[in-house]
């Protein structure tokens, strides 16, 4: 069992190498994940940080290059150059970077989140509690598992269990003087939250026209609040933005429920707000594992808790499945 | 070896410049685009059906397939109708500003399983941009093919594209070439078909035994598809490029989706068998 000053430590060492530490504080009293100079303000109560890695790995707004008309033309912006260490991350979140790497890492790599993601460190801190919208467990996860993790961090007794997950969790654990210490370990919580999804995949293949997806959309009113705060939701824009003959190329988040992601000059082939939720349904539960074999969602929970109009996922998925 | 031949991908664009500009239509203009360099011209090795990404700088970045022959040496052509705000700023260049390019992304048509068969090209209005690197590879091997059908039609007269290589084209030995402009879109001098694109193709009765490729706006290409069907052509010998609105052009933002296929990754070119097994939602 590791006490957590010496945990506190040893990120104090990695910071002193140059790491940039990010990892929950509160703002607010809400709990956020944010870039932290010292390790005092990091807070172990809460459940989940309202947002997520990807706010560190897949930034909202992202200058990809300068543009200068009439000179040099295309600039791209370099990046940033420390090592990033995250403390803090939850066992989901961490599962979610996995499923992100199939996506951005596959065929085709995302040059720059595989730059990023190469030179983070992922310090998960298990879960002592959980709250009644938290459902990893369904989705094949649980409060203490190390999937996607480098370091997984486990409360035990009062204190914590080390463990390096990953090559590059050792090594790194190795490099700031803290050693693997894999004894005890609590239980882990009980999640009150369950979903059977069944044969969620065969019927979503089945039923791309069934009129029940008008039913379980009617609460969205497409505020992408969900794709904000859901740990796997990856889509984004690209867009210029210029104030006369110098700009920037910007790669921004966007979300499939807002109306013009889909829209063309004179062609919008996703009409109506029951095909663009069906999309996002489709894309996590359908395409992805069709095309990365992973469904894309970790029972986080982030997109129950914060939903503005009571849109809950697995109440749509138990729906969807149980509807001829 | 055609396609992107990097597989990690910065989105950043090479540039190139304007060599020259032809108004095909009253919104529609034919940009050729020279490269820095030879080299960069030979790391642009594309196949019929590719298409590339045209950013005017610090307007934006638009998705067009490329409509020039691959054996063109020293450029490549795109012909991009005015919709929007980053084609009206396209439509302002002139020969000499630059531009950013991205590509050649996206699979290509299957000429192989073309070779020995009869073909039928079908072309609505812009749609014939994307056919006519392919209809250009198909003349130049003439004799590797069976018969050469070409349907190709627009809203009016003035519409029609590619004008100048339409009557080449006509005038290739066992080309048969039939124009269409759509019902009071003929003027005085008109000599083709008036008719909707999809129903010259059936009144003109090509063999079903062959391949047909058919390409223009969304809702033609639905109706040529019923009509090739109606004609009795096997749906893994029928082929279109679909068009979807595009970001990255490489499968990472999640935008171009058809069902579970990204049309600029597993397209944009697909035949109707595998449009079968997808969502209607293009």
């Amino acid at each position: 069992m590791t006490a957590k000053r010496d945990i506190l430590r040893a990120i104090e060492a990695a910071r002193a190498k140059g790491y940039v530490v990010f990892a929950p504080t509160r703002l607010e009293g809400i709990p956020l994940l944010a870039e932290i100079e010292e390790p005092l303000v990091i807070d172990f109560d809460h459940v989940l940080t309202v947002n997520t890695l990807k706010d560190i790995l897949l930034p909202r707004c992202e200058r990809l290059a300068r543009l200068d008309v009439e000179g040099s033309g295309i600039d791209p912006t370099g990046d940033r150059d420390a090592a990033i260490l995250v403390f803090g991350s939850r066992p989901c979140d961490a599962a979610a970077l996995a499923i992100l790497d199939a996506i951005l890492l596959g065929e085709v790599r995302d040059a720059r989140y595989e730059r990023r993601r190469a030179k983070t460190i992922i310090m998960t801190v298990a879960c002592s509690t959980c709250d009644d919208a938290c459902f990893c467990t369904s989705m094949g996860y649980g409060p203490h598992d190390g999937t996607g993790s480098d370091v997984l961090l486990v409360p035990a007794g009062g204190g914590y269990s080390v463990a390096g997950v990953s090559e590059k969790g050792k090594a790194f654990l190795s490099a700031v003087g803290l050693k693997e210490d894999t004894g005890g370990g609590d239980a882990p919580p009980v999640l009150s939250r369950k979903v059977e999804t069944g044969d969620l995949k065969a019927w979503l293949d089945a039923n791309f026209d069934n009129p029940v997806w008008r039913d379980v959309s009617e609460n969205c009113v497409s505020c992408g609040t969900c794709y904000y705060l859901c740990p796997t939701c990856h889509c984004f824009d690209i867009t210029d933005e210029t104030g006369g003959a110098r700009g920037e190329r910007l790669r921004i988040w966007d979300c499939c429920s807002f109306s013009d992601f889909t829209k063309m000059a004179g062609h919008q082939p996703r009409r109506g707000r029951h095909a663009r939720y069906r999309q996002r349904v489709m894309h996590k539960f359908a395409y992805c594992p069709d095309n990365v074999g992973k469904v894309a969602c970790v029972g986080d929970g982030r997109c129950i808790r914060h939903c503005p109009y009571g849109v809950d996922i697995c109440e749509v998925l138990s729906k969807l499945v149980s509807t001829k | 070896m055609p396609g992107n031949a990097a597989n990690s991908e910065d989105l950043i664009p090479q540039l190139a410049t304007v060599v020259a500009v032809r108004q095909e239509t009253p919104d529609i203009r034919s940009l050729r685009l020279g490269f820095e360099s030879p080299e960069a011209r030979e790391a642009f090795a594309f196949r019929p059906g590719q298409f590339c990404l045209v950013s005017a700088l610090g307007i934006g970045e638009a998705v067009f397939c490329i409509s020039s022959p691959p054996a063109w040496k020293d450029a490549i052509e795109v012909s991009v109708k005015q919709v929007g705000k980053v084609t009206a700023a396209i439509h302002d260049l002139e020969v000499g500003d630059r531009v950013g390019l991205r590509g050649p992304y996206g699979n290509w048509f299957p000429y192989e399983a073309m070779l020995g068969r009869n073909v039928v090209f079908v072309g609505g209005g812009i749609g014939l941009a994307p056919l006519r690197p392919l209809i250009w590879q198909t003349l130049s091997e003439r004799t590797k093919f069976k018969d050469v059908h070409i349907v190709y039609g627009a809203r009016t007269v003035r519409d029609l594209v590619y004008t100048d290589d339409l009557a080449e084209w006509a005038k290739v030995p066992g080309v048969r070439l039939v124009r269409t402009v759509d019902p009071g879109g003929e003027d005085a001098t008109w000599n083709g078909e008036v008719g909707l694109v999809p129903a010259v193709l059936e009144k003109t009765k090509p063999s079903s035994d062959g391949v047909l490729v058919v390409c223009g706006p969304p809702i033609m290409i639905k109706f040529a598809l019923l009509a090739a069907t109606r004609l009795g052509f096997d749906p893994k010998d029928v082929i279109t490029t679909l068009e979807m609105k595009m970001k990255c052009g490489v499968g990472l933002c999640g935008r171009c989706n058809i069902g579970s296929r990204y049309v600029c990754r597993d397209g944009p070119v697909f035949t109707l068998k595998e449009m079968q097994a997808l969502p209607d939602e293009f």
